[in-house]
């Protein structure tokens, strides 16, 4: 045991020469300060009091019953509001002896007092929002005074890249969607007291909509009705169909049969067609090869002479054709500016023009239904200015973008069956 | 020579896709859209759909790549991230029931400042103002608002104080030149700063709910809006030399300390009815002098400035309390007038109001004053003069209330009313008036054959008469032979004008009979 102390075995160096079977390995090999070591701590121990493996716990330990370091347990604070009241309890219960009774609700914790500290803070956050002077303060080189010097010499591109200074903005950007009025003022007929005619002029503009809508549902229910007279097919007619000529054909055959034996009832005779043979149709061609040519080349002889003529025709046709070019030019930039585009995957759909019913006009402010939502006025005209993109239905039907494997058997290899003879 | 590899060139390099956008700048859908809202980014649609969509028709929201570049150096994307690492936090705190940790995440909030983005928009107060129409709709229209999940209450408030401001500016600037009471809302137009600026404001009785307008992207245009108004107003009090925050005039000099506002005061402040204080006396407008001109139109505007300016000097109105006090206030006030009601901050003594705006019958009468339905006020305003009242009397049937904005063309059917209040302007109205059958004088007067008289003779010189008839026949042959003269391509679209306008004619002479029809009725 005491052999083992050092635990790691330790070089031998003279022993290391001499064979192990001698007995003189072990002399030189032996390590005698281990030993001699434990001897002296087997004196010690003799000598102040008897040999520690000999003597009784008792003796040795004493249990250690004073609170040692204030590492206390950290409760959480339910746990303290627990323990707390379970004090207080244990405290009341030796004071006097109680009916047993159900803990009560904790009670709400009381206001903290405010901090002077958050007093202070939401003061500067006010201050913060000052008003000034936008369009004569310069909001950039506050921020190219805090460049630090390292990076003086490259401050534009270090604020650039630190996101602090803007950038070019793109032409792009202050390219206008839309020559549309923000406001769009409605008619005359919109007022809330409207003059009589201009009120009829601004109704009837809404019923013909309103009119156009009804005859597209009419023409579409027309549409979806049976003609007169047909009905719809049912099982039994199904039923029928399929069977037809079978129950009773005998009669039928005799029917056809005999109908054969009268002869040409309803057949016309057989029509006669003579096909071009080949060498026809190649004649034919150069035939009309040759005609044609003839005539441009008499064209082009006469044409020599009215060679002003066709100029000037083809001048005014090339006018013709820029102005046209122009005009229609002119026409996209128009449309350009003025229409809708299409932005994204829905549809515009106008806003239904508010009205009021004759009956409901009372000329009483006070008496006066409003019509319509400005919200979506709002939003209507943000869109017809190509401002928002109109987003297509979010419930569209979707196709399977996943392909999936279909088990299929090859025609040839069904016919292998067993027994089959493979050739 | 090298193939180009295909969409590496041409307008397939200039667009990109939404989807595309977003993976760059790794945003999400929402936050990429409240920041396009704000950096005024919107989609184009490409030319040619097939070349920037690999060859498919497919419609989806394009992009100026440009733009989208732009984009991905704008700090405010950082805050977005930033907010979004705060919602996780407020969650998680949320969670555990740590009231003192989240109490102190919304105190330690970083709002977003739009104050760069909006000078990055506007790089002039002239594009500033506009802009102004989409920004004053907004701001009213949210004004109105109930506070909702959407809408964190301070968008609400601050519209509310910044739509209030504008008013006091168009009050104090007696800017407003026409209103339209319609069934949506009362349109009202002002000139700001040398721009026209419209805008609409929504009746007070609330409004329905819809379900088809995305709020949350209507809510980011408010918002961007109120830090835009904020400024445009800041500058608009300048020019007149307000106070920017508005404060009350009281008669006593403003103590310069007192920048902190009681409740009390705000109240006062935002009901109209109390001039607010300037911080300097603005010079006496000095006296234009115009010649009377019959073309000048600048000294004509300048009139009419004038005659709005002192319409309702020295009236002083009473809005019983079922009429739209804001929009009255609004014109009274911007005309010169003074107006209060029951419990308004402003008080006038009863024995002074001369006028009673009022939309029910009367109890009782005051002789001293005249009671007029609020219409009164919005013609007035229209008309730029002091209409009779016997027309707006209460319990009166109202006479019907015209859209200034919609200007007549010759050839349209106007109404005989209108024409009488154009007249009373001092327009002129020849042109819309319908035409009347020539009279002519009742009997033509015989030729008297006269003498002539032998060898030479001097006659007094007669002036040369030009006579309308043979000159509108003139005219009717010249435009015969202009049309002769048509080449048969612009024939056709010529022949399809002339119907049009004859089609009109005939629905305006309709119309006008009808009419005639009806006040011989009522006679």
């Amino acid at each position: 045991m005491v052999g083992e102390k050092g635990g790691v075995k330790r070089k031998r160096p003279a022993a290391s020469r001499v064979s192990r079977s001698k007995k003189r390995y072990w002399r030189k090999g032996a390590d005698v300060g281990e030993i001699e070591e434990a001897a002296v701590q087997i004196q010690h121990e003799k000598d102040s009091g008897g040999q520690i493996a000999e003597r009784a716990d008792d003796d040795l330990f004493s249990i250690d019953r004073a609170p040692t370091a204030k590492e206390e347990k950290k409760f959480t604070k339910k746990q303290q509001a627990a323990l707390k009241k379970i004090s207080a309890l244990a405290t009341r219960n030796a004071n006097e002896v109680s009916l047993p009774m159900f803990p009560k609700k904790p009670s709400k914790p009381l206001k903290k007092l405010p901090r002077p500290t958050v007093e202070v803070k939401k003061a500067m956050k006010t201050s913060v929002k000052k008003n000034f002077d936008l369009w004569e303060t310069d909001l950039e080189s506050k921020l190219v005074q805090s460049v630090p010097d390292a990076a003086k010499d490259g401050a534009a591109y270090y604020l650039q890249q630190t996101k602090k200074v803007q950038s070019k903005v793109p032409k792009t950007l202050r390219l206008k969607s839309s020559l549309l009025k923000a406001v769009e003022v409605p008619e005359a007929g919109a007022s809330y007291n409207p003059e009589l005619e201009s009120y009829v002029s601004y109704v009837q503009e809404i019923a013909k909509d309103e009119m156009k809508t009804i005859a597209e549902e009419a023409r579409s229910e027309r549409r979806s009705k049976l003609a007169s007279g047909e009905s719809m097919v049912t099982s039994k007619d199904k039923w029928k169909e399929v069977m037809a000529g079978l129950e009773d054909d005998e009669s039928n055959e005799v029917k056809m049969e005999a109908e054969d034996v009268n002869g040409e009832s309803f057949l016309s005779g057989p029509v006669q067609v003579n096909p071009k043979t080949r060498r026809q149709r190649r004649k034919q061609k150069e035939q009309k090869e040759r005609e044609q040519k003839r005539l441009s080349k008499k064209a082009n002889e006469s044409n020599v002479f009215r060679s002003k003529k066709i100029l000037k025709k083809i001048a005014e046709e090339e006018a013709a054709h820029k102005d046209k070019l122009k005009m229609i030019g002119d026409k996209k930039a128009l449309d350009d500016m003025t229409k809708r585009k299409k932005l994204g995957k829905g549809r515009f759909e106008e806003e239904e023009t508010p009205f009021l019913l004759t009956e409901e006009i009372t000329g009483s402010l006070r008496q006066l239904k409003p019509q319509g939502n400005l919200l979506a006025d709002r939003m209507k005209s943000l869109q017809k200015r190509n401002i928002l993109p109109i987003a297509g239905d979010r419930n569209q039907h979707r196709l399977k973008q996943k392909l999936r494997f279909k088990v299929k058997e090859n025609r040839s290899h069904k016919e292998v069956k067993q027994g089959t003879v493979l050739r | 020579m090298r193939v180009k590899k295909k969409g590496s060139t041409g307008s397939a390099t200039n667009y990109i896709s939404r989807t595309k956008a977003l993976k760059k700048l790794q945003l999400s859908l929402k936050d990429f859209r409240r920041l396009c809202i704000l950096k005024g980014i919107h989609p184009h649609e490409p030319l040619h759909k097939k070349k920037v969509n690999k060859g498919s028709h497919e419609n989806k929201v394009w992009y100026y790549i440009k733009d989208i570049h732009f984009l991905t150096q704008e700090p405010i994307i950082n805050k977005l991230r930033e907010y979004k690492i705060f919602l996780r936090k407020l969650n998680h705190f949320k969670a555990k029931q740590e009231d003192d940790k989240v109490k102190k995440l919304y105190e330690n909030q970083q709002e977003i400042s739009l104050d760069r983005i909006v000078k990055e928009r506007y790089p002039t107060f002239g594009s500033a103002l506009r802009d102004l129409d989409d920004a004053l709709c907004m701001a009213f229209l949210f004004a109105t608002f109930p506070r909702t999940k959407y809408l964190r209450s301070n968008v609400i408030t601050e519209c509310k104080r910044l739509s209030t401001e504008f008013l006091h500016y168009v009050i104090e600037s007696h800017s407003l030149t026409n209103v339209f009471v319609s069934i949506k809302g009362i349109y009202y137009q002002a000139m700001v700063g040398g721009e026209k600026v419209t805008w609409i404001v929504p009746h007070e009785r609330g409004l329905g709910h819809i379900t088809d307008v995305d709020f949350s992207v209507m809510a980011t245009f408010a918002e961007f809006y109120v830090s835009m108004l904020g400024f445009v107003n800041y500058k608009l009090y300048q020019t007149l030399g307000l106070y920017y925050p508005p404060r009350i005039e009281t008669g006593t000099v403003q103590e310069e300390q007192q920048q902190q506002q009681s409740d009390e005061e705000k109240e006062k402040v935002y009901s109209l009815c109390r001039p607010i204080a300037r911080s300097r006396q603005q010079e006496q407008d000095e006296e234009m002098e115009m010649f009377e001109d019959g073309d000048n139109e600048l000294a004509e505007k300048l009139k009419e400035a004038k005659k709005l300016k002192t319409l309702f000097q020295g009236c002083n109105f009473f809005v019983n309390r079922e009429c739209p006090k804001e929009a009255l206030a609004l014109i009274v006030r911007n005309c010169g007038g003074k107006v209060t009601w029951e419990g308004a901050p402003f008080e006038l003594p009863a024995s002074s109001i001369t006028h009673h705006i009022i939309d029910r019958p009367v109890a009782n009468f005051d002789l001293n004053r005249v009671y007029i339905q609020p219409q009164w006020v919005f013609d007035c305003l229209n008309a730029r003069r002091k209409l009779p009242t016997q027309q707006y009397l209460p319990g009166q049937e109202l006479p019907p209330h015209f859209s200034p904005f919609i200007k007549e063309k010759p050839g349209d059917y106007v109404p005989i009313e209108r024409i009488e209040e154009l007249r009373s302007l001092g327009k002129d109205t020849a042109a819309i008036e319908p035409e009347r059958a020539p009279t002519t004088s009742a009997t033509k007067k015989p030729k008297m054959a006269q003498e002539e008289k032998k060898g030479m003779s001097v006659e007094t010189g007669k002036m040369h008469k030009k006579n309308a008839q043979k000159e509108i026949n003139k005219k009717g042959e010249e435009r015969k032979i202009r049309e002769l003269m048509i080449k048969k391509k612009h024939k056709r679209v010529y022949d399809k004008l002339t119907k049009g306008i004859k089609r009109h004619r005939g629905e305006a002479k309709k119309l006008a009979e009808k009419r005639q029809k009806l006040d011989k009725q009522k006679a």
